[in-house]
């Protein structure tokens, strides 16, 4: 298994947690670690089907653009509405104050479209 | 990189409008205190003001107050109308009236503007044609000549979209063969910034930044 790379162990890593120890709330801090970007989108698909078989729910934090837009084309590719985002910002007018802004599939595809950032 | 100052946004339906109307701030002695994006065409305004809503510019409040514009074409009040829905749809405030400044919710004040003005049909194109007839006669007699002719021959009008193209290149005179984009042309083009034609739009864009 260690010839097989960051990518494979962290899939692994991930799918044990949830075939193991059975949680109802995962949480996974940077998501994105070990995995190559054109492969998040297959990483994606394969989570959240494992997901909704067996009915988890996941908080991934990332700073990864691509793999927002990964875990969109995944959730796209699902059908029906499996993902949120969910951004948090530092106000300019009072740095001591941090907003949480929440945002779905369709402002995430604008987004792609017009290249907007979105992190 | 990051914004430490708000600035109003200026919403433009196209990149040509976004050329002109940037343009003519700058003119207007607002360079550097505007900021400027393009939502590709009214069809995509609404989907584009959803996702500006969430966008991390809105959430870390760089945008002191936000500019709607649109073209009016051939229908204002079914621009405008268009305009004021998408406006309300996307920030919830049903008050949106022509030029005024509305508060919502937590965020930015919002107002919205028909290009080329109250009531009036037309486009960002109209506004350089009409503000330049009167600089440039001889460019205008040919172009309208030539203009009539093509009517003439196709049976119906052309589209203003197409004298304004046909004139950027005029225009020019011998510059004309390095027109790639507007924004190189227009420089060389004999726009009156100052004049009557955009007097409504330009006191307007100088109203946001005061």
């Amino acid at each position: 298994m260690t010839q097989l790379g960051q990518a494979f162990a962290r899939t692994l890593q991930v799918y044990c947690e949830i075939f193991a120890n059975r949680p109802k709330i995962l949480l996974i801090d940077e998501i994105e670690n070990g995995l190559y970007y054109e492969g998040m989108e297959d990483f994606w698909k394969g989570l959240m089907a494992v997901l909704e078989d067996q009915d988890v729910q996941l908080f991934a934090t990332t700073h990864s653009r691509e793999c927002m837009e990964a875990a969109q084309k995944a959730a796209s590719a699902m059908g029906g509405d499996p993902l949120r985002f969910l951004r948090l910002d530092r106000r300019i007018d009072d740095p001591g104050k941090i907003v949480a802004t929440t945002f779905g599939k369709e402002e995430m595809e604008t987004a792609i479209e017009f290249n907007r950032e979105m992190r | 990189m990051k914004q430490h100052t708000p600035k109003p946004l200026v919403l433009c339906e196209g990149k040509e409008d976004l050329i002109v109307i940037q343009t003519l701030a700058n003119h207007a002695g607002l360079d550097g205190k505007l900021t400027f994006q393009q939502y590709c065409g009214k069809d995509k305004l609404r989907a584009y003001l959803h996702q500006l809503k969430v966008s991390p510019e809105y959430a870390r409040g760089e945008y002191s107050r936000i500019l709607v514009t649109r073209d009016a074409d051939s229908d204002f009040a079914s621009s405008w109308q268009a305009l004021k829905d998408s406006i309300a749809e996307a920030f919830s405030c049903e008050t949106i009236k022509l030029g005024e400044w509305v508060k919502h919710e937590s965020g930015p004040e919002i107002a919205a503007w028909i290009v080329p003005g109250p009531g009036k049909t037309g486009m960002i194109e109209t506004l350089c044609l009409d503000s330049s007839r009167t600089k440039a006669p001889k460019v205008f007699e040919c172009l309208d000549s030539f203009m009539a002719c093509l009517a003439a021959i196709h049976g119906g009008e052309s589209h203003e979209k197409t004298r304004f193209a046909l004139w950027t290149i005029a225009a020019q005179g011998a510059g004309a063969q390095k027109r790639l984009s507007l924004e190189r042309a227009i420089p060389n083009l004999p726009i009156d910034w100052d004049g009557a034609a955009f007097a409504e739009l330009r006191e307007f864009l100088v109203g946001i930044a005061s």
